[in-house]
């Protein structure tokens, strides 16, 4: 269906195409015709000029014309607007960038700064021969560079989203599997325990990276902000069109009034436990998420822990793996 | 040089750790309160303005942090008591000096000085010297 350019350029066409033998004929007549201006006299001048019967086809003449002036005009028009979107889209794109950048060199000097500062201790203390004070600092220079590989995962990890389509194929995922590699790799078996209640299914095809990055941030944030023993819970829940995976902790918690900047990029929520996090870890899960078309949300009350879900849709994609053998535990 | 008062205003532990122990080295330094956010350190200050309290001589500000960052502290103090800066000297500290930090710097007229961390001990001394040393 035209749009209303077209339509407009095409009616134009049209009165102009009636307009114009009308003024032809009243011109002619006028020039040519010796006779009384009469309806009669007009319609003889007409009947012995034949040419006025061809003018009587411009309207549809016309109005083809104009219908082809306003379909160009409507594509141009379509490819300016396409074109200041693009525009938009570029300008926000750099903003986007300008702030990584800004976040990124802040917090990676941040690391550089706290190492360099700790390091100068280290050295003014070793000369004083205070060996406890020495080590106070080595541990706390420890956590430092542990921060700072985090860090640097999870900006290395953002800027891989955009290229994941491309860079990874999709696999068949088993979920429990999965969580408990992240635990190896990350050696943080001894600092959290994870337990799955509900397990409809078990194994997803997604791209490994989102499965493995998604754990990992839940479980670090599980660990970092807590004032328990770390535990979570994991439901595997088969949705209609949809499967459904709740991560629930005993963390913390966030306040209701911080809930909406959960998952904010490079926003850090405030806590009594003075944890320092970088901001990125759940923008993180949110765009790895939305990047197969899921959507994640939280939900929490302070002290009372945090409960996240990831719906992932199953029809019109090929995300998941429905059949009931792949769902079966390995 | 008259015996000062310091308020360090840093989420980062490991800065408030460095710079607390660097301050204790510097002998004119009478008293270090570490605020680990600028909403805490905020009430003190206003707490302490109601009550006609002497307020710190030096603060150090952090720029980066959650809830309220350096910037957005300066701007409370600015519009909750007059001329601050008269009896109090701030300080703004950051990792990196980001363009956009520089500018909304020159914009305010509170932070008399805007250094990188980690803070070096002759530097500091220095700066601190070219504020409080006339008086």
């Amino acid at each position: 269906m035209k749009n209303n350019i077209t339509i407009k350029y095409t009616l134009i066409g049209f009165v102009f195409g009636l307009l114009f033998p009308i003024v032809a004929i009243l011109i002619d007549c006028c020039l040519y015709n010796d006779d009384a201006f009469t309806l009669n006299s007009i319609v003889n001048r007409i009947n012995t000029n034949p040419i006025h019967y061809i003018i009587f086809c411009a309207p549809l003449v016309l109005g083809f014309v104009f219908y082809f002036i306003g379909t160009v005009i409507e594509k141009l028009e379509l490819s300016n607007s396409n074109l200041n979107r693009i525009n938009i889209d570029l300008m926000d794109s750099n903003k986007t960038l300008d702030t990584f950048n800004y976040h990124i060199s802040h917090d990676l000097k941040t690391v550089l700064n706290n190492s360099s500062a700790l390091a100068s201790m280290v050295k003014k203390y070793n000369d004083k021969g205070d060996k406890d004070k020495v080590n106070e600092i080595i541990e706390k220079l420890t956590r430092v560079t542990r921060n700072g590989t985090e860090t640097v995962q999870s900006f290395l990890s953002l800027g891989r989203i955009n290229t994941l389509h491309r860079t990874e194929k999709k696999v068949k995922t088993n979920i429990p599997k999965e969580v408990k590699k992240v635990l190896e790799i990350n050696e943080l078996e001894d600092l959290i325990t994870i337990s799955f209640n509900q397990m409809d299914f078990e194994t997803l095809i997604v791209y490994s990276q989102l499965v493995e990055s998604v754990f990992l941030n839940f479980i670090t944030n599980t660990i970092k902000y807590n004032i328990n023993k770390p535990s979570a819970t994991i439901d595997l829940i088969k949705g209609s069109n949809c499967r459904i995976i709740k991560y629930k902790d005993n963390g913390i918690g966030v306040s209701e009034e911080n809930m909406g900047k959960l998952f904010e990029p490079f926003v850090r929520l405030e806590n009594n436990l003075n944890k320092e996090g970088n901001g990125v870890g759940l923008y993180l899960v949110k765009r790895l998420v939305n990047s197969i078309g899921g959507e994640v949300s939280a939900s929490s009350k302070l002290g009372e822990g945090l409960e996240f879900t990831i719906t992932l849709p199953t029809m019109k994609s090929n995300y998941i793996q429905s059949s009931a053998s792949e769902m079966k535990i390995g | 040089m008259r015996p000062l008062d310091f308020f360090i205003i840093d989420d980062s532990e490991v800065n408030n750790y460095y710079t607390e122990d660097l301050l204790d080295e510097i002998d004119f330094v009478q008293s270090v309160a570490v605020f680990t956010n600028a909403i805490d350190a905020l009430k003190e200050i206003t707490d302490r303005h109601a009550a006609k309290s002497k307020q710190p001589d030096l603060i150090l500000l952090d720029v980066r942090m959650p809830e309220m960052d350096g910037f957005e502290f300066l701007e409370e103090i600015d519009q909750q008591i007059d001329n601050f800066q008269d009896h109090t000297k701030i300080f703004l500290l950051t990792s990196s000096k980001h363009r956009h930090d520089l500018e909304s710097y020159k914009k305010q007229q509170l932070a008399s000085e805007f250094l990188n961390k980690p803070l070096e001990k002759n530097q500091l001394i220095a700066k601190i010297n070219n504020h409080f040393l006339e008086e």
